[in-house]
């Protein structure tokens, strides 16, 4: 990532609010992470069928359900903070890839979000693992841990 | 941190419908993954073409009721229809996922009616039955027991449950 990049966390309005978890996108400076752009266009083009899917996911995985066609991580040690949601727009398989984060270590020990990223369309059976070198590395860059601190101050009185 | 909007589904009707239908078809998939059902096999089950079967599954808001019901019946499924008060008339919070309405159901042991729901209950309330061995006219548990010094006076562990014990002394 380029050294000048600043980070922020934007906040998906209208999801379910958990004390277990919660769904976030991270905004790069330098514009290079498109998911939270891929998300707003769908929402201002009027695609209100993939904007529900995608809210339906967001809200199962808060919900705490298991389901691999919805979201999965990885079970590879490389990749264990990885995260995805699995999508359909328009017959072409998607993917929006994440880290998972526990932001409040003191103050909500157990809560987790998932920090999306990069969404990409799905050619192959195989993942592209560049996205999920993206999520491992962005998951320890000090700016998005900045990012994430700003947003969820992990201190009483927030 | 901003003012707290409400649910994404109290946008409009169908939000909440696409939302619903959703759970369903997250349901069909699963049912279809046990059974090992193709959408191939569920279209031929159906006697509609494969295109229709994943029109269906990959658009939920255009799910009917009477679609609900032929999807569940080949599969070899039933389905209810539940309406429920959460308390939360701003509808703050979504609707609460069907699949954890089914997961309590099957945690009851699947009632059918409320007959066997009530005797599920019963059960549950119960404590279970405590083992006992008779050793010498002197009745210990299974699990622990305590001599205690110079004298035949035992405490003895009564287990009721994993739950609920309590010690009794005889002499």
């Amino acid at each position: 990532m380029p050294k000048d990049t600043n980070y922020s966390i934007v906040l998906i309005e209208g999801l379910k609010l958990s004390p277990n978890r919660g769904v976030v996108f991270l905004q790069a400076s330098d514009g290079s992470l498109n998911g939270i752009k891929v998300f707003k266009s769908l929402q201002e083009s009027g695609q209100k069928k993939s904007v529900r899917d995608l809210q339906h996911r967001f809200d199962a995985w808060i919900d705490g359900l298991h389901n691999k066609k919805m979201f999965h991580g990885w079970d590879d040690p490389n990749y264990r903070n990885s995260f995805v949601f699995k999508w359909t727009d328009r017959n072409v398989m998607q993917r929006l890839y994440g880290f998972l984060e526990n932001p409040q270590p003191r103050l909500r020990p157990r809560f987790q979000v998932c920090v999306l990223h990069t969404n990409d369309s799905k050619t192959q059976f195989n993942t592209e693992t560049s996205h999920l070198k993206l999520s491992e590395a962005l998951k320890v860059d000090p700016k998005v841990s900045q990012a994430i601190v700003k947003a969820f101050p992990d201190v009483k009185g927030n | 941190m901003s003012k707290q909007v409400a649910h994404w589904t109290q946008k409009s009707v169908e939000d909440f419908q696409h939302s619903i239908a959703a759970d369903f078809i997250a349901f069909i998939e699963s049912s279809m993954d046990e059974e090992g059902v193709s959408q191939a096999e569920l279209a031929k089950r159906l006697g509609v073409n494969p295109s229709r079967v994943s029109q269906v599954l990959n658009n939920p808001g255009n799910l009917t009721l009477k679609k609900v019901v032929e999807y569940v019946r080949v599969l070899g499924r039933k389905v209810a229809v539940v309406g429920y008060d959460d308390g939360d008339r701003e509808n703050m919070h979504g609707p609460v996922n069907a699949e954890v309405f089914h997961t309590c159901w099957k945690h009851m042991d699947s009632p059918t009616n409320f007959f066997v729901f009530n005797e599920i209950c019963e059960k549950r309330k119960k404590p279970a039955c405590p083992v006992f061995i008779v050793v010498h006219g002197v009745t210990k548990t299974a699990s622990t027991d305590h001599r205690s010094q110079g004298s035949w006076s035992w405490n003895t562990w009564i287990s009721k449950s994993s739950k609920d014990l309590h010690c009794a002394s005889t002499l």
